[in-house]
């Protein structure tokens, strides 16, 4: 009798044994070019950069990546990311590495490869007075405008632009006129802008051919409405997103997020739409590349906030592309119980 | 939680003659165990939801003394043992370790009295003072509770009455009961069906239970202002359980009980056992 108790009470005390639970942690390996751009400038180079997270989305030090751009007339890449572009197109640079389990994993951008305007003639321009400058100036918009949009008509644009400039310039000096010819020349070849612009000076030639894809630079970023490239003759993709906190368990868990650079810091503001059930426990933000666990993730803190706009300033070490997703983690339970997939 | 486990356990460990208070001078003395351990939890919408495993373990003194054959003094004193699983990861991450916390649990005494006893019913009505004796932030994360921290007061009024269908005596039992907590908790309310026979030649006795707690909603308490408590506050559940009482003697029996929630909030998912051994002198 004593004995039989004794053992049902002992069989209790044997069920409290610690155990383990097994986490499935897998996520799809992921690939990404950590500093997209919009479009470069002909004649540019570019160093790309890439991240690769494995199946646990733990980031890999080191990974073995094979760049690619296409079409190779439009641009080349080196295996180490370094891009050169050499005409005006669309161009797709992908970086391939190969997973854990073998997979090949890839990831691809597009982007524009701009036309770029040879404006060595505004060098020269400058170079000469103070009257021409304001010709050039002119010159060098006509120019940058047909440049761009009309490559392949270049003849007939160039006339017009010619004729235009010819006006301005001949009132001015005779090195403008000069200047008229060789954006004329410009449109048709390099090799006669060359001799051209030989004819006039020399000297100056020599240093307007080293200089003008500078000048051709600043010039395209003003027709291009203002980049973000700061003169360097690459537009950077926007350094923001935004999204959807959505929950992934019983509890409410809503609202819309963007998540942003600055220019010195990131921050994550959720809008007026988030909203968060008051009896989730030991609610805390995390930064993780998985979903699935925060093995990796850095915590932003706990949250404090379960209605309403408000917004968390993260460190200045995090940089926009290094977590994917926004993870709303319950701490005593080891659950995720929402999350926001940032790209 | 916790709040609830002690109860569970208290009305899982009570004598089944509570309706009928202690004569004056003898006692009802019981020890056991009981356990629970749950991989899913009902969220606060009632939906049901994973979590890592957790359990507890509670071993536990119930006892219960005739101070006079109207007013019977009723104690309740556990030591709690909460665990949590540790987790090893598909993927090869390095694995995190298991943890577990025990303390002393909450403390409940409460004095029972009777009220009416005419032939085969009884009516007595009870007050329960819970003492805050547990750790309401133990563990690493302070979610490792073994008491909720907060003084609650509890008036129950019990009704038992024993019947017979043909040759076979049953007793039914009910109990309401209004939950008063403090520190923000929602107050709650209680409620309990119960039936019992004895068979094999009354030395077995079976039960079957019905119980339900209900929260007020009227508590301040909630994510915002506490420190990452689980199931903090307005815990609902509604449990359907059963028992076997074995009697060896009249004085000395040995229980086993069983009880699986069928709905709730903010409340482990999982079946409760506990086992015991009691003896009344």
């Amino acid at each position: 009798m004593k004995k039989t108790a004794s053992l049902l009470v002992c069989f209790l005390l044997l069920l409290s044994c610690v155990g383990e639970d097994l986490i499935n942690d897998y996520v799809d390996p992921d690939l990404r070019i950590s500093n997209p751009i919009v479009s470069i400038n002909e004649g540019f180079q570019y160093q790309f950069k890439a991240r690769f997270f494995d199946e646990s989305g733990t980031k890999v030090a080191e990974p073995a990546l094979v760049w690619q751009a296409n079409p190779p007339t439009l641009a080349t890449i080196s295996q180490n990311g370094i891009l050169e572009t050499l005409a005006a197109g669309q161009v797709t640079v992908s970086v391939q590495t190969t997973g854990l389990q073998g997979n090949v994993v890839e990831a691809k951008l597009s982007f524009a490869v701009t036309a770029v305007a040879k404006t060595e003639v505004s060098d020269t321009t400058t170079a000469t007075t103070d009257t021409t400058t304001s010709t050039s100036d002119t010159v060098s918009s006509s120019t940058t405008d047909t440049a761009t949009t009309t490559t392949d008509t270049a003849s007939s644009t160039s006339n017009n632009t010619t004729s235009t400039t010819t006006d301005t310039a001949s009132s001015t000096t005779n090195t403008s006129t000069a200047t008229t010819e060789t954006t004329t020349s410009t449109s048709d070849t390099e090799t006669t802008n060359t001799d051209t612009s030989t004819t006039d000076t020399a000297t100056s030639t020599t240093d307007t051919s080293t200089t003008t894809a500078e000048t051709a630079t600043s010039t395209s970023d003003i027709t291009t409405g203002g980049d973000s490239s700061g003169g360097s003759g690459v537009v950077i993709a926007p350094q923001f997103y935004e999204g959807e906190i959505i929950s992934t368990s019983g509890y409410i868990l809503e609202g819309n997020f963007r998540y942003e650079h600055n220019g010195t810091q990131i921050t994550l503001s959720l809008d007026e739409s988030y909203r968060a059930s008051t009896s989730l426990p030991g609610l805390y933000l995390y930064l993780g590349n998985n979903p699935n666990t925060v093995n990796g993730a850095v915590e932003i803190g706990k949250v404090a906030v379960f209605n309403g706009a408000h917004e968390y300033i993260l460190p200045p070490s995090i940089e926009l592309t290094d977590y994917k997703y926004i993870i709303y983690w319950c701490k005593p339970f080891s659950v995720p119980v929402g999350e926001g997939t940032i790209f | 939680m916790k709040k609830y486990i002690t109860l569970s356990v208290v009305l899982l460990t009570i004598n089944t003659s509570a309706q009928w208070t202690q004569e004056k001078g003898k006692g009802y003395y019981k020890i056991g165990a009981w356990f629970l351990e749950a991989n899913e939890h009902y969220t606060d919408t009632g939906i049901s939801d994973p979590n890592i495993t957790r359990g507890h373990l509670i071993t536990s003194f119930y006892g219960r003394f005739g101070l006079s054959n109207k007013l019977t003094l009723i104690g309740y004193l556990h030591y709690t043992q909460v665990y949590q699983n540790g987790q090893r990861f598909s993927s090869g991450l390095s694995s995190i370790p298991g943890e577990t916390f025990a303390s002393l649990g909450d403390i409940d005494l409460s004095l029972e009295y009777q009220l009416c006893k005419k032939n085969s019913l009884a009516i007595s009505a009870s007050l329960l003072l819970g003492l805050p004796t547990g750790d309401d932030a133990g563990g690493s994360d302070g979610s490792y509770q073994t008491g909720d921290g907060e003084f609650n007061q509890s008036l129950q009024f019990n009704l038992g009455k024993s019947f017979p269908i043909g040759k076979q005596h049953f007793y039914f039992k009910s109990s309401i009961a209004l939950n008063n907590r403090s520190r923000g908790y929602s107050d709650e309310w209680h409620f309990k069906l119960e039936t019992s026979t004895k068979i094999a030649k009354e030395k077995l006795l079976v039960l079957g239970r019905l119980n339900t707690r209900q929260s007020l909603q009227n508590g301040r308490l909630s994510a915002i202002n506490n420190n990452g408590s689980i199931f903090a506050n307005n815990v609902e559940v509604t449990n359907l359980g059963g028992e076997i009482i074995y009697g060896f003697t009249k004085q000395f029996s040995v229980n086993v009980t069983a009880s699986f929630p069928l709905a709730g909030k903010v409340i482990y998912k999982a079946p409760a056992l506990s086992a015991g051994i009691a003896l009344e002198l």
